[in-house]
């Protein structure tokens, strides 16, 4: 007789809830400072004062006989501590090794040049004041301007100048082009420097582990990356050093790479015997941590007569900070690779360029350079589109690729895999109500309190592949990923990952994944993370939105493997062929408990063993089918076969005090293609965070420097995030185009809420003011806007 | 970063307060401690010993009289904000306080520690000013009152001297009504801005008016001008833009992070005419 055959368990595509959030929330998870190592000594850091000086000498007498200091160090203390290399590494880029201290010259105010470690904290930070310094100071080149002077003094003086990478695309005859177009809208765009600020800063401890190697625990995205460089500048083979993430309180890109700081941290510990801490304090965080963004387009754009693109000329200009550090060109890179977006551009020259200034480096910040780059042309769209009059929705649905012509490669090279451009702009333009909200707008023009429409396209890159297109662009790691799925003797299942939980809720993703693919309820899969110990390995850490992608299809592909092992025992318990047999979830016979996964006759489905008892019979081996090695376990490796490019539109209504200047955001549609959903409150969660990011380096966040190149943001009283009151609801519309490269359809979706979303809010707001004075500059405070209606009132 | 070292004790009357803050010339007075830790965890102070004020009940009273009410010190600004009697008998403060922070700053930091304080964009140094307050000191050698006039003397500073104590304001009930407006860069953040306005309308024409400006200059600022020009004239929309407009000509505005001393001066004039617009309106 048949077993009822159970409905549909599948758990992908169902928001089943992340677990350990209640622990998250009452404060109870253990970040890297809740590790306890008896005897822990706590790090602090002397820091530079000025911008750029060369290092006449350092004296650490006085700081060294501070009681409860054990050791004060420079670089010259630390004979063979080596440097990091740089992570993205384009053709002809310069050097510039990444040390944890400084050697012979300061480059930014806040750069460590020496390093205390005493018995707590305070007395650390007392002593690190008390390190001597003398200095002679050098001109400091405080913008990309004043770096790019013909005569300006160099950073680096065995470089030619002040350049630090370049890449350049040509496609077409971008120059004729431009020359027969109708229009040619020519502006500068520019992004300002912006903090990533993950809630949890950076965060160290390094522990001897009594046998010459070092266990690191690292508030980090990239454990593999870490583990590698820590190995490099101690000159230790990698199996002596473990790199342990516990919970990460948010990384947002600023945690993607490994730092200089952690391979001194290992040092000390090895040199001292003692685990040693350092917690990155929230106002050292202004200077010891890449800032994000900091890229000025320089962009021209020629039309025809109907508002199509016959060119784009364009130079991505980056303020590198004082070091190529890990991600080098790579925002600019990125920025530019995607700055064509979803449109149809036939005729492309593309400049990509990182110059270093006396500021704190910058490097990834989520969104990777696309947020920049999508400001200047999705601004320059609407620009076209009213000096053509044409309206802005127009503009775009002229210039989209269509759905025809996927896949398709774009003029810089990127291939558009899938998606319907123009579906999906139109269905959150109608969710929106664009047409009446823009009719409003009108009757509010000359009212004290302005109205505007914006909207913006954006596409999202994600899963940089595969590994071959990683070496292309210079990047010294690859884009796959390595995993264990191991089924217990119970029958449940633990995925081993490379990949990192960072609060974005890629463990439950995963265990959704595999629990469909191997017919079981997602309770029974556990997933652990976070230690290079687990047999697992994730090339490029948990960044580039390639979580679920990536760590997904390897999952699906590990547990497919396993699917297969248990198809071979079930078979050989049923004593029937592996092709007779096939998985399933079925309720035992009359029994109305929960279904459970069984291996079962094809041809007789009331024929069945359950996998609980194939997991048992697998641990005791007793008896076996042939050639099957003992327990249930599959190791695979998944190298990606490319980019998987989400994509979506943005509208939002705003209101400008037309007196203060001051921009309120009403509300926000926000359209989006993901590609398959696994976990829809996962997806909202990542859009509306990074919605609210985007909301707060539009308006309010600004990292600036005063003329001697001091911060003048070092807390969060004076660096403004977007409180919860800033952000509005938004209405999400989804929409679902598998990706064909995938198994599972994926598309990578972290990054998706910051690229749009500051240009159409500054869509929204010129929209609101009139086209007087352009805007073309962010943040937008309420003071530049101001500014700019005072300006177009004078016209 | 980590406080510097310091000693702590806890008093629990005024005398033995005072008399701790006589023993050592950097205790300073902690009250809430929402201003002076984190000012300490930058380490941009470094004071040998805190006093902590937080069980001198005697500090916590406040007095309601026919004419005037005394508010203690350490009341919080959430208890001010829950007070009956201060939303009845002044109304300005009431409303002003909806500006201090966040609630849960509100439940710890206090009225004496706010004014002792002086930062040039908190609202209630301007409320005190507004209303014609007077703070209540008391030092080894007694108690002094000091009108709020001559107890706002900058960014950070007042009449207060070492080894003296706030530990009361009076303010008196206005016979005006008053409307606050002010300007922050996101809710609860210090103000960019502020206006506090009070008239007594006959009809639409100003018997009397009162302007103070805050955050504007590095304490309190009152219009003179612009309240001379409005006496005796109806608030007409074109009064109400002009008294803006006077009330910040020749200001020299300060400047900050948040704002330039244009933009400051012409916010300052966009929330006077609003307070303005409000009470002609009777919007209050
Ligand atoms: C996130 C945040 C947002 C804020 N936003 C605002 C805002 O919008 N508006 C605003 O007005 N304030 C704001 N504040 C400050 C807050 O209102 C504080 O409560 C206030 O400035 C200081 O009060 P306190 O009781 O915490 O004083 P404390 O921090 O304890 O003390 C402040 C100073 O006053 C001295 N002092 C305290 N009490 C006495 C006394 N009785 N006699 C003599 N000296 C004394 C102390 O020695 C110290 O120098 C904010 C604070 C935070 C943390």
């Amino acid at each position: 007789m048949d077993a009822p055959t159970a409905p549909s368990c599948r758990s992908t595509g169902t928001s089943v809830r992340r677990r350990g959030l209640a622990r998250i929330v009452a404060g109870k998870a253990a970040y890297v400072p809740d590790q306890h190592l008896p005897g822990t000594l706590d790090v602090a850091f002397a820091r530079s004062p000025v911008a750029h000086a060369h290092i006449r000498s350092i004296d650490i007498g006085r700081a060294a006989a501070l009681p409860g200091v054990v050791a004060v160090r420079t670089m010259r203390d630390l004979p063979g501590l080596g440097s990091l290399s740089s992570t993205w590494e384009v053709a002809g880029q310069r050097h510039c090794p990444e040390h944890a201290l400084a050697t012979d010259r300061l480059r930014h105010v806040g750069q460590a040049f020496a390093v205390v470690v005493a018995n707590d904290r305070a007395t650390a930070e007392r002593a690190a004041a008390l390190v001597e310094i003398d200095l002679e100071p050098l001109p400091a080149l405080l913008s990309v301007d004043a770096a790019l002077e013909p005569d300006a003094p160099r950073l680096y003086p065995d470089w030619p100048d002040n350049e630090a990478a370049r890449a350049e695309w040509l496609v077409g005859d971008p120059d004729a082009a431009l020359d027969g177009a109708a229009l040619v809208v020519e502006e500068s765009f520019t992004s300002q420097r912006v903090h990533p600020l993950s809630l949890e800063t950076r965060g160290i401890l390094a522990a001897p582990d009594g046998e010459g190697g070092v266990t690191l625990w690292v508030s980090t995205q990239a454990p593999h990356q870490v583990k590698m460089a820590v190995a490099s500048a101690l000159g230790l083979p990698e199996h002596r050093l473990r790199v342990i993430v516990p919970n990460v309180g948010g990384g947002f890109g600023m945690k993607a790479y490994p730092h200089a700081d952690e391979a001194l941290l290992a040092r000390l510990a090895l040199d001292l015997g003692r685990p040693v801490r350092w917690i990155e304090d929230r106002r050292e965080s202004f200077v010891s941590s890449a800032m994000g963004r900091d890229q000025r387009v320089d962009l021209r754009v020629g039309f025809d007569a109907t508002g199509r693109i016959l060119a784009l000329d364009g130079v991505v200009t980056l303020d590198k900070g004082a070091l190529i550090g890990q991600s080098s060109l790579g925002t600019a890179w990125v920025g530019a690779a995607f700055l064509p977006g979803g449109y149809a551009i036939p005729a492309v020259r593309i400049i990509a360029r990182a110059i270093v200034t006396n500021t704190p480096q910058t490097g990834a910040y989520r969104g990777y350079g696309q947020p920049e780059t999508n400001l200047a042309l999705e601004r320059t769209l609407d620009i076209a589109a009213d000096r053509l009059g044409i309206s802005p929705a127009e503009i775009r649905q002229r210039n989209f690729i269509v759905p025809a012509q996927m896949p398709h490669m774009i003029a810089t090279g990127v291939t558009l895999d899938s998606g319907d451009y123009p579906r999906l702009l139109d269905m959150t333009l109608e969710r929106f109500g664009y047409e009446e909200a823009r009719a409003r707008c009108a009757a509010a023009a000359a009212s004290p309190v302005r109205r505007g429409v914006g909207i913006a396209c954006y596409i999202e890159t994600s899963n940089m592949a595969p590994s071959a297109a990683a070496a292309y662009l210079g990047i010294r790691a690859g884009s796959f990923d390595l995993l264990t799925i191991r089924m217990e003797p119970t029958g449940h299942v633990r995925i081993d990952t490379g990949q990192t939980e960072l609060g974005q809720g890629i463990s439950i993703t995963l265990a959704q994944l595999c629990a469909d693919e191997l017919m079981m309820p997602v309770e029974d899969v556990v997933v652990a993370h976070g230690d290079t110990a687990l047999p697992a390995f994730t090339s490029y850490g948990t960044a580039g939105s390639a979580g679920a992608g990536v760590g997904g299809a390897a999952v699906i592909k590990g547990a497919a493997r396993l699917r297969d092992k248990l198809l071979l025992w079930g078979a050989h318990l049923l004593q029937l062929d592996a092709a007779a047999v096939e998985l399933a979830s079925a309720r035992p016979l009359g029994d109305e408990g929960a279904p459970r996964a069984v291996v079962r006759d094809k041809a007789d489905p009331g024929r069945q063993v359950a996998v609980s008892e194939i997991a048992r019979a697998a641990y005791f081996f007793h008896s076996a089918p042939d050639g099957v090695d003992p327990g249930l376990e599959a190791s695979v490796g998944y190298d990606p076969p490319g980019f998987a490019i989400s994509y979506g539109a943005v509208a939002v209504e705003v209101a400008v005090d037309a007196e203060t200047g001051k921009v309120a955001i009403e509300r926000m549609t926000f359209g989006h293609d993901c590609g398959r959903v696994i976990n829809p409150a996962i997806v909202e969660g990542q859009i509306s965070g990074a919605v609210a990011q985007a909301i707060g380096a539009t308006l309010y966040e600004a990292a600036r420097y005063d003329e001697e190149g001091r911060p003048l943001s070092t807390s969060l009283m004076d660096y403004m995030l977007p409180l919860a009151a800033d952000v509005p609801p938004i209405d999400l519309v989804h929409l679902e185009t598998p990706s064909p490269l995938y198994p599972h359809g994926v598309k990578g979706v972290g990054e998706s809420g910051t690229i749009a979303v500051p240009a159409a809010i500054m869509n929204a707001v010129q929209h609101a003011i009139g086209t007087g004075t352009t805007l073309t500059a962010l943040p937008l405070s309420a003071e530049r806007v101001w500014e700019a209606m005072r300006t177009t009132a004078q016209i | 970063m980590k406080f510097p070292a310091f000693a702590y004790a806890v008093p629990e009357t005024i005398e033995e307060a005072l008399e701790l803050l006589a023993s050592d010339a950097d205790a300073r007075p902690l009250a809430g401690g929402q201003s002076l830790l984190p000012i300490m965890a930058l380490r941009l102070a470094a004071p040998s010993m805190l006093v902590d004020l937080g069980r001198i009940d005697m500090l916590r009273q406040c007095v309601v009289g026919p004419d005037r009410m005394r508010i203690g010190a350490m009341r919080t600004h959430a208890a001010n904000a829950a007070c009956f009697d201060v939303w009845a008998q002044l109304p300005l403060m009431s409303d002003a306080l909806h500006h201090v922070a966040h609630q849960a700053v509100r439940n710890r930091g206090t009225f004496g520690g706010s004014l002792a304080h002086a930062d040039a964009g908190a609202e209630m140094p301007l409320v005190v000013s507004a209303l014609d307050g007077a703070i209540i000191l008391r030092g080894p050698h007694g108690e002094r009152s000091v009108p709020a006039a001559d107890f706002f003397q900058g960014h950070y500073t007042t009449a207060i001297e070492p080894g003296e104590l706030l530990v009361a304001v009076e303010l008196p009930y206005s016979p005006l009504q008053w409307a606050f407006e002010e300007f922050a860069r996101r809710s609860g953040d210090l103000a960019v801005a502020m206006a506090a306005v009070g008239v007594d309308l006959d009809g639409d024409v100003c018997r009397d008016v009162r302007i103070l400006l805050g955050s504007v200059g590095e304490r309190p600022i009152r219009a003179h001008d612009a309240e001379a020009f409005l006496r005796g004239r109806p608030l007409t929309p074109g009064a109400i833009t002009e008294a803006g407009r006077m009330a910040v000509a020749g200001v020299a505005a300060r400047s900050d992070i948040h704002a330039d001393p244009a933009y400051r001066a012409s916010i300052a004039a966009v929330l006077v005419s609003r307070a303005l617009d409000r009470l002609a309106r009777g919007d209050f």
